[in-house]
């Protein structure tokens, strides 16, 4: 089996990289598996709680939890790829595309992708998760059917993950396919543009919704204190419990065993598509052919670079989002006045949080091009400094429309204060990120929404996260304090003193840049 | 005549490995230098030291008077670099590509795109100029490379491998373009293992094996005797140990 002469390989490359990241990526693989192991141990105790509780003889409880437990799983496997490496990202040492130079079948790259991704650590820990919830089955009426369909399920889910992000993966390589997922997406969002015209009630325990003469029930307060245990009945993990209690189990293990199969095909299809189609590109001829040019005020050195990185930035998918979003907040803001405040300070971190990877990892979109900049007439300083000029130009085409729209519908003063508190933060992240940029970057995707190769790791962006409570919080009690003037001063002031920290950490990040040229370009090929 | 380049000791070490071992070299103005080794001898660690992609360990190397430790931005304003990995931004045209260097370096816009045109026609781009790098082909990246290494008219231009994995025809453009830029005074570092070039091309020659030079001399002086470049080559990086080597399997039923 083809697998079989990989696999010895792909666990050295795996504990190969994995020494040789350091301790930045190290933490990030560590994050991962502290989190997977925290969710393995809570999955262990609904599995205790279910196992005593069918013991004691109250069957619909501990298969209430079972499913409960069985949904979890459910979303592990669907949320890990997203934190590490999917399937087709290279994992433990193999690129996919590199296959294709050996006589191997797409079942058979497929089957060589699979095995890098299992041998990963957080891996075993999600399929041990993966087992204790199918423990609580083994005391269930028909427990033996029960097993059955609950390894098919968990085989099912496993497959269906990796095929959702193959196929995921092989749309947005091609323009086509772009095209028509951001139509998707924007009919999705612009579909929920009803609900602004609606309005939500609270009275006591319960929540509901009006539409034109429409009522809707969304909470009710007897639900409530049910909530938490039927959150498994609306997924697929309630037919385990139906097949437990040997209710259409025939129906349930064909219906995961087609799930199966379904999964496994469109991996291959789409597998065949990644590993035989180069990604397509973004931007026009138009834009292509037209040349670079310069900021007004900047010298050539910091204006041109940074408008080049406007350009890429521009061709990402990302930018692309940020803007449907720029347009949504907007429009809601000048349909729901009431709101206007509240969506002014959601949208402007939502936008900037989406984009988040680019004043994190700024040279990821060069790779080994970062080689060009070493080759140019700049210091390190103007080369960084030029690269968050470009993020910074566009966030604010980004924040144009729903600023513009905020000045009017929730005051200027309260709009500036919003966006001086967006700003400071932007100024935060990148004398941040810039820090990480130099000392941990990674190569980036165009085309996919890749999370899983940030510089700096996970905790990196959970910190970048929380940063946003800083302007938030000051916020808060400035206005409390003082009324809008206040909130105006205090968050124009933050933005001075985020600035300030900004420009005095420039200089170390430039000379890092300097520095690290061999270990960026190394890191950058994939090879560090 | 001052030397234009000169290396004291430049050394690079990665690990226990000796990369580049206290190399010294000067080389006077509008010399066409050849700089040949064997796979692995350090000819590109050289080249990227030189240019300023790759610290050196020990030694300094100096570029046009200005030290590439302490003053590289001011050497890179009079070199063009053909670098082993050509450097290019992969979702950025070809256009845009010259349009953003040619800037950088100083040039106005409209020098730059009269510039930029003008190369990309010489050398068979011009149809192609909206192309992204990455959708390229390898010997359209290359003459690319070549392409942004001139733009701004430099003294003193590094070549490494420049025509691996071009056609013929581009390969007599960039011969000819080389032999035009030397004649109007440009001096030039090329590496290159395709020796039939390198003979009508060069008029000196540096042999770096393990890191050390171990010949340096015009090729004029080199070739008294009768001696082709690959018989000079060969004497002085020496006899691959594998050579006696036959591979009896292969080729067979």
């Amino acid at each position: 089996m083809i697998a079989a002469v990989f696999a010895p390989y792909q666990w050295r490359a795996q504990w190969r990289d994995l020494r040789q990241r350091g301790a930045w990526r190290g933490s990030n693989v560590a994050t991962v598996i502290v989190l997977g192991i925290v969710g393995s141990m809570a999955q262990a105790g609904l599995s205790a709680a279910a196992l005593a509780a069918i013991a004691a003889g109250d069957q619909a409880t501990g298969l209430a939890l079972a499913e409960a437990g069985l949904t979890g799983v459910l979303i592990a496997w669907i949320m890990l790829p997203v934190l590490v490496h999917s399937i087709a990202g290279g994992g433990a040492g193999v690129i996919l595309q590199r296959l294709t130079q050996f006589p191997l079948s797409t079942p058979q790259v497929f089957t060589v992708g699979m095995v890098g991704t299992l041998i990963q650590p957080i891996y075993w820990v999600l399929i041990l998760t993966s087992l204790l919830a199918l423990a609580p089955l083994a005391l269930a009426p028909r427990a033996g059917l029960a097993l059955v369909a609950g390894l098919l399920y968990v085989v099912a889910v496993a497959v269906l993950s990796w095929a959702i992000g193959l196929a995921v993966g092989a749309v947005m390589s091609s323009r086509r396919g772009r095209e028509i997922a951001l139509t998707i997406t924007a009919v999705l969002v612009f579909g929920f543009i009803p609900l602004l015209f609606g309005d939500f009630e609270h009275d006591g325990g319960q929540i509901t919704f009006t539409l034109a003469k429409y009522e809707v029930v969304l909470l009710a307060p007897d639900a409530q204190s049910g909530l938490l245990l039927d959150v498994g009945r609306w997924m697929p993990a309630a037919r385990i419990g139906a097949a437990a209690r040997g209710e259409g189990a025939g129906w349930t293990l064909l219906a995961l065993a087609a799930a199966t199969a379904i999964g496994l095909c469109l991996s291959l299809v789409s597998l065949r598509r990644l590993i035989t189609q180069p990604a397509q590109s973004l931007g026009s001829v138009r834009s292509r052919t037209s040349a670079i040019t310069g900021l007004p005020g900047l010298p050539a050195v910091l204006g041109v670079p940074a408008m080049k990185e406007v350009r890429y930035l521009l061709r990402t998918l990302d930018a692309l989002l940020a803007f449907a979003f720029a347009v949504i907040a907007a429009i809601w803001i000048l349909i729901r006045p009431d709101d206007a405040r509240l969506v002014l300070i959601l949208c402007l971190p939502i936008i900037v949080l989406n984009e988040m990877v680019m004043p994190l990892n700024v040279f990821g979109l060069d790779g080994k091009a970062v080689d060009r900049y070493r080759l140019l007439p700049l210091s390190g300083a103007q080369v960084v400094l030029g690269k968050n000029i470009a993020f910074v130009l566009v966030l604010l085409l980004e924040f144009a429309l729903p600023v513009l729209a905020g000045a009017w519908r929730a005051g200027v003063v309260f709009t500036t204060s919003a966006l001086c508190a967006a700003l400071a933060a932007v100024c935060l992240m990148m004398a941040w990120g810039n820090q990480v940029s130099v000392r941990s970057p990674a190569p980036r995707a165009f085309f996919n929404f890749d999370s899983k190769e940030q510089a700096g790791g996970i905790l990196s962006m959970l910190g970048t996260i929380l940063l946003w409570l800083v302007p938030f919080l000051l916020g808060l009690l400035a206005r409390e304090l003082g009324g809008h003037a206040a909130l105006l001063a205090a968050e124009f002031l933050l933005l001075v003193a985020a600035a300030s920290l900004y420009a005095a950490t420039l200089p170390s990040a430039g000379r890092a840049f300097d520095a690290r040229a061999e270990e960026m370009r190394a890191r950058l090929a994939g090879q560090g | 005549m001052p030397p234009i380049i000169t290396l004291h000791g430049l050394s690079r070490h990665f690990g226990d490995k000796i990369a580049v071992d206290a190399i010294d070299l000067e080389i006077a103005p509008g010399t066409f230098l050849g700089f040949l080794g064997p796979n692995g001898a350090g000819k590109t660690t050289t080249v990227r030291m030189i240019t300023g992609l790759l610290a050196p360990t020990a030694g300094d190397a100096e570029i046009a008077g200005h030290s590439i430790r302490r003053e590289p931005v001011a050497v890179k304003r009079q070199i063009g670099v053909v670098p082993d990995t050509l450097a290019l931004f992969d979702r950025l045209s070809l256009w845009e590509h010259l349009t953003l260097v040619g800037q950088v370096y100083g040039l106005s816009s409209t020098e730059t795109e009269s510039r930029a045109t003008e190369l990309l026609q010489l050398l068979g781009l011009w149809d192609d100029r909206a192309t992204y790098a990455v959708d390229a082909s390898h010997g359209m990246r290359k003459k690319l490379a070549l392409a942004i290494a001139l733009i701004h008219a430099p003294r003193i231009l590094f070549l490494d491998e420049p025509f691996e994995g071009i056609d013929p025809i581009a390969g007599k453009v960039l011969r000819d373009l080389l032999r035009r830029l030397s004649q109007s005074g440009t001096t030039i570092f090329l590496t290159s293992h395709i020796l039939e070039v390198v003979e009508r091309l060069v008029d000196r020659l540096t042999i770096i094996v393990k890191g050390r030079i171990v010949l340096d001399d015009s090729l004029a002086t080199l070739r008294q005797g009768g001696r082709s470049l690959e018989e000079i080559f060969i004497g002085a990086a020496g006899v691959d140990a594998a050579a006696g080597v036959e591979l009896k399997w292969l080729g067979g039923e």
